[in-house]
C-alpha cells in the first residue's frame, strides 16, 4: 500500500517536473481519458468522449497501432513540445511533454558534458606545464652539479698552480739563508743574486697568477685595464723564458723562444699584461705537453707583434675548441689541474691590447695560439735618469720607514735619480744599520715598531752620531716638531713629503 | 728633474691605487669597532694610527683630498677626550672611507 503510495508520488513528481500531459483514444480515436494539464498546452476541448481527430492537430491521419515520437511540435498555445504515441492492445496513450524542459535539460548536460572536456583539456596543458618544470629543474641540477664541480676543480687547481711558485721560492730562499748562515761560505755572491733572481721570477709568476684571479672578477665589469708604456720587449720575452724553462725541465720537453727583434726593443705597450698572456700561454702550452716541445716565436714588423705559441700536446678536439675559452673550463680527461681562467683572462687583455687571440689545433698533434697586437717601436732608448750633482752621487742613504708604501715609492725615486738608498722598517733596525755602517744621511718616519724615530734620535745623540737625520712625520702638532729637534734632527718633513723637498733637505746636509 | 714618471714608479703607483678598496675595508671595521657599545681606547688609537698613516702615504701618491681628510680625521681622533663621544670622529672618519671608495 505504501508502495503504491510512494508510486504515485513519483509519478506525480515526474509529471510535474516534465510537464506531462497525456491523453487516450481507443481504436475510433475517442478519447476515453485526458490529463487536466492538456490546456495549459492550448489542447483544449480534449475531453472523454471526444474526437482526438478533431481537437488535436498532430492526430489527424495518425496510424493508432504505430509507436512513433514527434520530437518538436508546436502546440496550440505556441508552446514547443515533445509527442510520444504508446499503442495498446485497446486504446492508444499520447503523451505530451514541454519540449524546452527537455531542451534546457539537454543543453545542461552538454554545457556537463563541455566543462568536462575544457577540464581535461586543461588538466593537459597543466601536466605539459609541469613536465617541462621537470626538465628545467633537471637541466639546472645538471648545471648546478657542473658548477660545483667547476668550483672543486678550481680550488685544486689554484692550490697545485701556486705551490709549484711557493715551492721554488721557498727552495732558493732556503739555499740563500744556508750560505749566509753557513761560517764557510762556499757558494759565491753570484750564487747568491741567482738565487735571488729566481726567487723573484717566482714571485713575479705568483703575481701573475693573483691577478689572473682578480682579473677574472673584473671581467663581467670591463675593469681590466691595460696601461701602454715604453718598455723593453726583449726583456720581457727574456724574462719570461727563464721563469718557464724550470717547468719545462721539469718535464724533460724542449722549450724554444725565438726572437724577430734586437735587444734591447723599445716599444710601447703594457708589459705586465703582456707578461700574463705569454705566462698563461705558455705554462698552458707546457702543462699540456708530456714529450716533444713548446715554441715560442715572437716577430716585430711594421710596429705590429706577432706571437706564437705551439706545442706538441695532445692537442684539442673541436668540441672542446669551443668551450676552451670559457671562464673555469678545464680539460676533464687530462688529468692536468689549473685555474680554467688562464685563456680566459688572455683572450680578454689581447682584445683590450687592440689584437685577437686565435687558437687552431690538431688532436694528438699539437695547438698553435696566436695574435697580433699594435707594439709601436720607439726610435731612442728610454732618457737617462737624470744626472745628480757629481759630488752626492756616491751618497748612500739609510731610509727608516714601517710603511712600505711610501718606503718604495721614495727608494724608487731616489735610486732614479741616482742615490744608493739602504731601507729598513722599524727604529732598532735603523740604529743597528747606523752602527754598522757609514751613511751620508738618514731619512726617518717617527711612528715605526720596536723603536720609535724619537728613540733613535735620543740614542744617536747619546752615542754623538752626527749622521744627519730628517725626520718625515704626518704630525703637523707643533711639540712633536719640537721634541724632534731637540732630539737635534736636521730637519722636520711633514708628511706627505715632496721628493724635491726630500733632496733639497739632503742636499743642504750633504753641504754641510 | 724627472718631469714624467717611470714605470716604476707608475706601477707602484698602481699598485697604491689597487690599495685603496682594502684600505676601505680595513677602516671600515675600524669604523664599526669604534661605534660598537663598548669602543676601547685600543681600538681609538689603532684607527688613529691607521689614519696617521693613510694622511702621509696617500699625499704621496698624489691622492691630496684623502691625506687632507685622514689628517683632519687624525686631529679629532686626538681631542676625543671620552669613549662615549665618538659621533664626531666617526662622522670623519665615514668621509675618508667615501674619499677612498671614490678613488678605488
Amino acid at each position: 500500500m505504501v508502495e503504491t503510495n510512494l508510486q504515485q508520488h513519483i509519478n506525480q513528481q515526474l509529471f510535474e517536473k516534465l510537464e506531462l500531459a497525456y491523453f487516450c483514444v481507443d481504436q475510433s480515436m475517442r478519447v476515453i481519458d485526458a490529463s487536466e494539464n492538456l490546456e495549459s498546452y492550448g489542447y483544449t476541448g480534449v475531453i472523454t468522449g471526444a474526437n482526438a481527430d478533431d481537437c488535436v492537430d498532430f492526430m489527424f491521419g495518425l496510424d493508432a497501432h504505430t509507436e512513433l515520437d514527434l520530437p518538436l511540435v508546436e502546440s496550440p498555445s505556441g508552446k514547443k513540445v515533445s509527442v510520444s504515441l504508446l499503442p495498446g492492445s485497446t486504446f492508444l496513450t499520447v503523451l505530451i511533454s514541454n519540449a524546452s524542459v527537455q531542451a534546457d535539460q539537454r543543453q545542461l548536460l552538454q554545457q556537463k558534458a563541455n566543462e568536462n572536456e575544457l577540464l581535461v583539456e586543461q588538466q593537459i596543458i597543466l601536466m605539459k606545464q609541469l613536465e617541462t618544470a621537470s626538465e628545467m629543474l633537471e637541466q639546472k641540477n645538471v648545471q648546478l652539479e657542473e658548477a660545483s664541480r667547476l668550483q672543486t676543480s678550481f680550488l685544486s687547481g689554484v692550490s697545485h698552480e701556486f705551490r709549484t711558485p711557493l715551492t721554488s721560492i721557498m727552495g732558493y730562499t732556503n739555499l740563500v739563508k744556508q750560505a749566509l748562515e753557513s761560517a764557510s761560505d762556499e757558494s759565491s755572491e753570484n750564487d747568491k743574486v741567482q738565487h735571488l733572481r729566481a726567487v723573484q721570477r717566482s714571485s713575479k709568476h705568483l703575481l701573475s697568477l693573483v691577478e689572473n684571479l682578480l682579473d677574472h672578477g673584473k671581467l663581467d665589469s670591463d675593469e681590466i685595464v691595460v696601461r701602454p708604456k715604453a718598455t723593453d720587449l726583449a726583456e720581457i720575452f727574456n724574462d719570461v723564458k727563464l721563469l718557464l724553462k724550470p717547468l719545462s725541465d721539469a718535464k724533460h720537453i724542449d722549450f724554444f723562444v725565438e726572437l724577430d727583434f734586437e735587444q734591447p726593443m723599445m716599444v710601447v705597450t703594457d708589459d705586465s699584461r703582456l707578461r700574463q698572456c705569454l705566462i698563461n700561454l705558455l705554462g698552458n702550452a707546457i702543462k699540456f705537453t708530456d714529450s716533444g716541445s713548446v715554441r715560442l716565436t715572437a716577430v716585430l714588423s711594421n710596429d705590429f707583434l706577432k706571437v706564437e705559441v705551439s706545442d706538441t700536446g695532445p692537442g684539442i678536439s673541436e668540441e672542446n675548441l669551443a668551450k676552451i675559452k670559457l671562464p673555469f673550463w678545464q680539460a676533464a680527461d687530462t688529468g692536468k689541474t689549473g685555474t680554467g681562467l688562464g685563456l680566459t683572462i688572455t683572450e680578454r687583455i689581447i682584445e683590450l691590447m687592440g689584437g685577437e687571440l686565435e687558437i687552431s689545433s690538431v688532436l694528438s698533434s699539437g695547438t698553435q695560439v696566436n695574435f697580433e697586437i699594435p707594439a709601436p717601436q720607439l726610435n731612442a732608448t728610454l732618457e737617462p735618469i737624470a744626472a745628480v750633482a757629481p759630488s752626492f752621487k756616491q751618497a748612500k742613504i739609510l731610509l727608516a720607514e714601517d710603511d712600505y708604501d711610501i718606503a718604495d715609492l721614495i727608494v724608487m725615486m731616489l735610486s732614479e735619480r741616482g742615490y744608493q738608498v739602504s731601507h729598513v722598517d722599524n727604529g732598532e733596525l735603523a740604529l743597528n744599520a747606523l752602527e754598522s755602517q757609514e751613511f751620508d744621511f738618514v731619512l726617518m718616519d717617527i711612528h715605526m715598531p720596536i723603536m720609535t724615530g724619537y728613540d733613535v734620535l735620543a740614542e744617536l745623540q747619546a752615542k754623538g752620531n752626527t749622521t744627519p737625520v730628517a725626520i718625515m712625520s704626518a704630525s703637523t702638532v707643533e711639540s712633536d716638531r719640537a721634541k724632534a729637534e731637540q732630539l737635534g734632527c736636521f730637519d722636520y718633513l711633514i708628511k706627505p713629503v715632496e721628493i724635491d723637498d726630500v733632496i733639497r733637505v739632503m742636499n743642504l746636509a750633504l753641504e754641510q | 728633474m724627472i718631469d714624467q714618471d717611470s714605470p716604476q714608479v707608475l706601477a707602484l703607483k698602481e699598485r697604491y691605487k689597487s690599495s685603496l678598496e682594502e684600505k676601505v675595508q680595513v677602516l671600515s671595521d675600524h669604523l664599526i669597532a669604534i661605534e660598537s657599545e663598548e669602543a676601547t681606547l685600543d681600538e681609538l688609537s689603532e684607527l688613529r694610527s691607521f689614519l696617521h698613516k693613510l694622511a702621509g702615504s696617500s699625499g704621496m701618491y698624489g691622492y691630496d683630498d684623502i691625506s687632507a681628510a685622514s689628517r683632519e680625521a687624525m686631529l679629532v681622533a686626538d681631542q676625543v677626550d671620552s669613549m662615549t663621544n665618538l659621533g664626531d670622529l666617526s662622522v670623519m672618519t665615514s668621509e675618508v672611507v667615501k674619499l677612498l671608495q671614490s678613488h678605488s
